[in-house]
């Protein structure tokens, strides 16, 4: 379902909802306080076994506020393989905590506990699972349904998905480029998913889904992009771990939330006496030459 | 003669002779003129006393002899009728002559309120709702009941009621005895029934009696006008937004009458209009409903009615764009309504046993459908959604009312209902696919029960209503069964101040799912299965009433308790239409987006205590209420709250309702309300926090939407939207006319223009502290004037 037809479902049924608010409404801003809240730590990280360890510690504040958040540069950050202690994080800058050399290790369990003055201490544990099982890369070239001029790639890959688990993927797709400033970064392509299964949702520009449909099988999937000629484009494919996979689901879930008779939803968190998210994802990146 | 008026005495040698010296009186109390049989009329005979049942039938078991028969009624007046020696059992119809001014101050209660039977339930007459300030021009009989203690409304504007802290799911609103779904026309701002061919509304919200079941939390039991016998009649209005017309009358003579009210607004009409006048295409809006009733009276013990309603919003919507190489058109519907009918049969067996036998249907069908076609380079493609949802009942029940002594009268009887749920459907059509999907596939299910009860009277102060309820429902190879004793006993002081307590069980097999807090037509119904339970109560309340002031006044007073088990709700997040969106064509709507309801919902329990009193005049240059209620309302649901129990949303410490009618004189009337409640509780969040940074966002030189805050919610329901306060006013002026009778009414809602709470948000997050976030209040209606046309003739 392209998402211009979804958008005018969306603008139709709400306007629907709305049409009392529509002809009577008027909005006010009222005077409300809330309730002070003590600010808590928040531990941002995911890790992955190619990357050193990197964890953002930040803290809490009131909701209306909308002062900058404070960075947490005075805490200790120790991470435990299993019961084991390894090693502690250095804090790099602003509130970034890094290790040295050490590298996590796929389907190892870890927990991070994390103190500061002022603040409760949390912890939180995860793991990052194994590398995605994919094969059968092809790709070929096609061109766009709706302006047959306009040249695309299509990318496919056999993906293995284990049985018998819940697993999560999150796919995207970049080249490198310099055009904007001359500075390098790393420029997303939109992807288009074909049969048999679509994204679930999207968060900036990585394309999440479960397994849901494709528990335990060797499924086919096809994705599109605008081809780039002359450019070799990445293609990441990971898999997430739950955690992060209902994180993601969730924070986008709060974050676009246009109906304002659905009762809000919490955002998932798997920092205990904390919040935020530790978790771990796995990926398999393909270099395409265009 | 024009007090009392006795037209019909009929008397049927139906029993043999007593040699016990006890015979039985039994008929029906009806309008003089209408024809209109009297629900709840007291008819009493020296100590001996009884109320018509729904259908205006009374029993009394008498001393043989001479007999003198009070008959009271509200805004009737009293019949005293002294019947000759009566040596054997007598029907005798009483016809009551209508109050030709209401303005005496005539000391008439309708319903004793001392009376066992009245305990925990409101009745308001279809006059008494009229009375009321009304919206837009619409007196409405759901708005008048939220005004009463124990019910909340939702949100403003809407037709949900919260009986003692249930659900609005858990309310059996009951349309001449056929279960209606859906009682919502715009969104709620009306309900369903046409005012003027309501005869009664009763609300029953505790100490249910045997015959009631199937919901939780209260029995909302609309009966409509049966169609005037004895003469041609009609009435109607033309408001700002909707008209309306009701005629009745007889058919060839007495024996049989029919009704037909109708009723539409013309919103689409307006919006045209204003759509012609600036040139912009504008969204269509209506609704209809149609009442007909036909009953026809074959003999003095058997009278057939056949009862059908029918209605339906509709909501459309057109978007066109043409462009250079490219030309879209799309079209969206959304339809909702629901039809009800109903076959009685009253019969009477004998001057001790009533019957009613019932033939029920009852359909609520939600349906949207979405076409979008594309014309690009001389290529068109087509696209179209279509969602279904739907509930259709069929069923028998047989109701029985037997006077076994002057002391006992008992009833039994029974149900079966043949429910087909079709909760959703989808199916998607594009140029090359067809996709259709049954996410929860039909559910047929099979409801059932049984009741009987016994009311007492063990001495001259004392009676008790000993019940049991028994139902059952068999559905996808899964049967429940509930057994519910259903108790009440009460004491009358020789002061008259009656105190009464009361003990009820309730089983629910239906669940209401919705993705909102408040009711929309998206809300679907779902039942009961082997994986989701039925939900189940118990309730018990304490209470004392007394008529005060030569029986002018009536003060109620009552405490409660309720629980209530395996409620259901969408999980937190659960966002039902959003998913439809989301689903793509390709894929397996039934297994990804939408997997069976079993899987999206928490269960729990709910629990509810408060104290409600209230102080009621109803007759008189003056009448109205005041009413006060203190409620606390809870739930505490799986894997919602982290299992903690949280305040129900529409939980409100302190209600209170003073509603006023005044007749100045024969032509000029006023009427107002006022409402004050604690604000609901709603769920803000209390704090921010950074979101994890999200790698794949940056890109120099552009925007890139990303989210760099989330919101903490903490505790559900964790915040009081501020108190809710409302005056209505209204003024009717009528007159007399040559061809019967002419009405003004302005109303004016929120009449004091107070901006009520409709939700509370917080603005987006921003990164620009020049723009700080802030807390904005919503409001729905402001000072809202309207004026309204009545004739009737």
């Amino acid at each position: 379902m392209d998402s211009s037809f979804r958008k005018m479902l969306t603008r139709k049924i709400l306007f629907l909802l709305y049409l009392p608010l529509l002809l009577w409404s008027c909005t006010d801003i009222v005077e409300l306080e809330l309730p002070e809240q003590e600010p808590q730590l928040v531990v941002n990280s995911m890790f992955t076994p190619d990357s050193a360890w990197s964890v953002d510690i930040s803290a809490s504040q009131n909701a209306l506020s909308n002062a900058p958040y404070e960075q947490v540069q005075n805490a200790t950050v120790e991470v435990y393989q299993g019961s084991k202690y390894l090693f502690n994080l250095a804090h790099t800058r602003n509130g970034k905590y890094k290790s040295e050399e050490a590298l996590p290790k796929a389907l190892e369990h870890y927990t991070l506990k994390v103190s500061a003055p002022g603040f409760p201490a949390c912890e939180a544990s995860n793991f990052a699972p194994a590398l995605p099982a994919t094969r059968a890369l092809k790709v070929a070239r096609a061109s766009s349904s709706i302006d047959p001029n306009i040249p695309e790639a299509e990318v496919s890959f056999v993906l293995d998905d284990a049985p018998n688990t819940q697993n999560y993927y999150a796919i995207s797709a970049y080249f490198p480029d310099t055009a904007y400033t001359g500075e390098a970064y790393k420029n997303y392509v939109g992807l288009d998913f074909q049969a048999p299964i679509e994204q679930e949702f999207t968060m900036g520009n990585s394309y999440f889904f479960s397994d849901k449909l494709i528990d335990g099988k060797a499924t086919t999937l096809k994705q599109r992009y605008t081809l780039i000629e002359g450019k070799t484009v990445y293609l990441n494919i990971a898999q997430i771990s739950p955690d992060y996979y209902h994180y993601a689901r969730t924070l986008v879930k709060q974050s676009y939330n246009d109906n304002f008779m659905t009762t809000p939803g919490p955002v998932h968190n798997n920092i205990r006496n904390g919040l935020g998210i530790f978790a771990g994802y796995n990926t398999v990146t393909y270099h395409i030459k265009h | 003669m024009r007090r009392l008026y006795l037209v019909l005495l009929l008397a049927l040698a139906s029993s043999s002779y007593t040699a016990l010296a006890q015979v039985t009186v039994s008929g029906f109390v009806q309008d003089a003129r209408s024809g209109e049989r009297l629900a709840g009329a007291m008819v009493s005979a020296g100590v001996t006393g009884t109320t018509t049942n729904t259908y205006g039938f009374y029993s009394l078991r008498v001393p043989s002899g001479a007999l003198q028969v009070q008959v009271r009624y509200l805004g009737y007046t009293p019949l005293s009728f002294s019947a000759p020696t009566l040596r054997r059992d007598t029907l005798i119809t009483l016809q009551l002559q209508p109050l030709e001014n209401e303005l005496r101050e005539v000391t008439v209660t309708a319903e004793k309120v001392t009376d066992l039977q009245q305990a925990n339930r409101l009745s308001m007459r279809s006059a008494e709702l009229k009375q009321l300030p009304r919206l837009m021009g619409e007196a409405d009989a759901v708005k008048a009941l939220q005004l009463m203690p124990g019910v909340q409304a939702g949100r403003e504007g809407s037709s949900d009621m919260h009986v003692r802290g249930g659900g609005p799911d858990q309310n059996l609103i009951l349309l001449d005895g056929v279960p209606v779904y859906n009682v919502s026309h715009l969104l709620g701002m009306f309900s369903v029934f046409n005012p003027d061919a309501i005869k009664n509304v009763d609300l029953v919200k505790g100490g249910f009696p045997a015959p009631y079941g199937g919901r939780l939390s209260s029995i909302m039991d609309v009966q409509l006008k049966e169609g005037n016998n004895q003469q041609f009649s009609g009435e109607g209005a033309v408001g700002l937004i909707s008209s309306k017309l009701l005629l009745e009358g007889p058919i060839r003579n007495e024996k049989t009458s029919y009704l037909v009210a109708a009723r539409r607004t013309y919103l689409d009409a307006l919006a045209a209009a204003a759509a012609a006048l600036n040139g912009e295409k504008m969204s269509n809006y209506n609704f209809y409903d149609i009442n007909t009733k036909i009953n026809h009276t074959f003999s003095a013990t058997d009278r057939l009615y056949l009862s059908v309603y029918g209605g339906q919003d509709k909501f459309s919507d057109k978007d066109e764009y043409a462009g250079q190489n490219q030309q879209e058109e799309q079209q969206f519907k959304m339809r909702w309504g629901n039809a009800t009918s109903a076959l009685r049969w009253n019969h009477i067996f004998g001057p001790r046993l009533f019957s009613n036998l019932t033939l029920t249907h009852s359909r609520y069908s939600f349906s949207q459908d979405t076409e979008s076609s594309t014309i690009q380079s001389e290529n068109k493609t087509q696209r179209q959604t279509e969602y279904s949802s739907s509930i259709k009942d069929w069923g028998a029940k047989a109701d029985f009312d037997f006077a076994a002594t002057a002391r006992h009268s008992i009833r039994f009887g029974g149900s079966y209902t043949y429910h087909n749920f079709s909760p959703e459907s989808t199916t998607l059509r594009t140029d090359t696919l067809t996709l259709t999907s049954d996410s929860f596939s039909t559910i047929r299910a099979h409801e059932f029960y049984t009741y009987a009860d016994d009311r007492l009277q063990l001495s001259e102060r004392l009676q008790a209503t000993i019940g049991l309820h028994f139902s059952g429902f068999a559905v996808n190879g899964a049967f429940y069964t509930s057994l519910q004793p259903r108790l009440a006993l009460g004491y009358t002081s020789a002061k008259g101040i009656s105190i009464r307590a009361s003990y009820a069980t309730m089983a629910q097999y239906l669940h209401l799912l919705s993705n909102t807090s408040t009711g929309t037509p998206t809300d679907i119904w779902v039942p009961a299965t082997d994986k989701v339970k039925p939900q189940r109560s118990w309730q018990t309340t304490l209470g004392a009433a007394a008529s005060l002031a030569q029986n002018k006044l009536e003060l109620t007073s009552d405490l409660y308790y309720k629980e209530m088990q395996d409620v259901a709700e969408f999980k937190d997040g659960g966002d039902f239409i959003g998913d439809f969106i989301r689903s793509g064509p390709e894929t397996n709507f039934a297994n990804f987006a939408a997997p069976p309801y079993e899987t999206r919902i928490a269960s729990g329990k709910g629990w509810s205590y408060g104290w409600e009193t209230m102080l009621r005049k109803r007759q008189g240059r003056t009448t109205g209420w005041l009413a006060y209620t203190l409620a606390w309302s809870w739930r505490q649901l799986d894997s919602i709250n982290h299992n903690q129990k949280y305040p129900y949303t529409y939980d409100s410490r302190h209600s209170i309702a003073l509603v006023a009618n005044h007749q100045l004189n024969e032509r000029w009337s006023l009427g107002s309300s006022w409402v004050y409640r604690t604000g609901f509780a709603t769920t803000l969040p209390l704090t921010r926090y950074k979101a994890l940074e999200d790698p794949t966002a940056y890109r120099p030189g552009t925007y890139s939407p990303t989210i760099e805050t989330a919101d903490y919610l903490g505790e559900r329901n964790n915040y009081r939207m501020p108190s809710y306060h409302r005056l209505d006013l209204s003024l009717t002026h009528t007159k007399k006319k040559n061809w019967g009778e002419r009405s003004w009414n302005l109303s004016v809602y929120n009449a004091y223009n107070h901006k009520n709470p409709y939700y509370l948000y917080l603005s987006s997050t921003g990164s620009s502290t020049s723009s700080p976030r802030r807390l904005y209040q919503k409001s729905l209606f402001p000072v809202l004037p309207s004026v309204s046309y009545g004739f009737k003739f």
